[in-house]
């Protein structure tokens, strides 16, 4: 009997020896989780919203068109987590498919909007119509920040753009959008 | 002879046994310091970033967790990351982001990038027969170049307490 209430003692000591650290220890840490989704996030800003090409002249209409001395006419800037293009139109939705125009003196035909010829960085070359439907201006990887500089021409006639007139086309819409 | 010798080996037993048991209740300080460490979540969920988050340079979630110190000695709660990147799922997400762009702070404090080895959140007294709260909150680093579309994970967080 008393061998074996030893052996009892014993044993009821070594239990607690074994489960006294794990219940001590068993709450001393935690785990955590930590977690978020990001998708396509894209912001396209504009240095300016009005361009104003200035009154033309009798060199313009030699010329064919109308500049103005900025140069850029505006900037637009890009930050995006992806791919990503700009591209533009001429939004029909808003003011039609012609410029307004505005004077006791203007042509009665419509100028169209495909007068507007825009293109990056200057003129180098002819640049480009604007249309009804998205042309894409440019195209990038992820960025922080990307400048696009953005020129303008507008096409003159003196046959066409006769008179004294005031014109003004208020619908260059851009968009960024994920490649 | 049998006898007295099975009462004298009992007598020693009984007397290992007693010291043993002496040890056990009256020993060290880690074998007598009874200590847990609670947390209110064991899941954060971030918003998804918006672009001002990502011209910031990161999301913030601020109280994400509330730890609850017990302890009847001395004490510190320490934190570390196990794994050194994030998990993401998405088919242009950013496999490589680092561990470092997770970053705490009890509140009120200054943010401390997520190490592999154990940096002290918070210290203090003994809190028994009381506990203590410790409020904390996380940044995300974001960048826009860095952290394509996609959903990020970091299941490596550890907390612990210990004595001091």
């Amino acid at each position: 009997m008393r061998e074996q209430f030893n052996r009892l003692l014993l044993g009821a000591i070594c239990a607690m020896c074994v489960l006294a650290p794990q219940a001590l220890s068993a709450q001393t840490s935690q785990s955590v989780g930590l977690d978020f989704t990001t998708g396509d996030t894209l912001v396209l800003e504009n240095s300016a919203s009005t361009v104003d090409m200035g009154a033309a002249t009798a060199a313009d209409y030699d010329n064919g068109y109308i500049d103005n001395a900025a140069t850029p006419d505006h900037t637009l800037n890009v930050a995006a987590n992806t791919t990503w293009q700009v591209a533009v139109k001429g939004d029909t939705g808003e003011a039609g498919e012609a410029w307004a125009m505005t004077g006791a003196d203007c042509p009665v035909a419509a100028k169209p909007v495909g007068s507007i010829k825009y293109i990056e960085d200057n003129f180098g070359s002819a640049g480009v119509a604007l249309t009804a439907a998205d042309v894409v201006v440019e195209t990038g990887s992820a960025t922080a920040s990307q400048d696009i500089a953005i020129d303008y021409r507008v096409d003159l006639s003196w046959t066409v753009d006769t008179g004294i007139c005031t014109y003004d086309y208020d619908s260059v819409v851009y968009t960024v959008s994920a490649t | 002879m049998m006898g007295a010798r099975v009462v004298g080996g009992c007598t020693r037993v009984t007397a290992v046994a007693a010291l043993a048991l002496s040890i056990l209740l009256s020993g060290g300080p880690q074998a007598d310091a009874v200590q847990t460490l609670d947390i209110d979540q064991i899941q954060v969920t971030f918003p998804s970033p918006s672009p001002s988050d990502f011209d910031a340079g990161g999301v913030e979630k601020l109280s994400a967790n509330t730890l609850t110190v017990e302890s009847d000695v001395d004490w510190k709660v320490s934190v570390l990351g196990t794994a050194t990147t994030w998990s993401c799922s998405g088919a242009t997400c950013w496999t490589g982001k680092p561990r470092t762009d997770l970053q705490w702070r009890e509140a009120g404090s200054s943010y401390s990038a997520l190490s592999g080895s154990a940096a002290v959140v918070k210290t203090g007294i003994a809190t028994t027969p009381g506990t203590e709260d410790i409020v904390i909150d996380y940044r995300i680093l974001l960048d826009w170049t860095d952290d394509a579309p996609g959903t990020y994970s970091y299941d490596f967080l550890v907390y612990e307490v210990s004595a001091l």
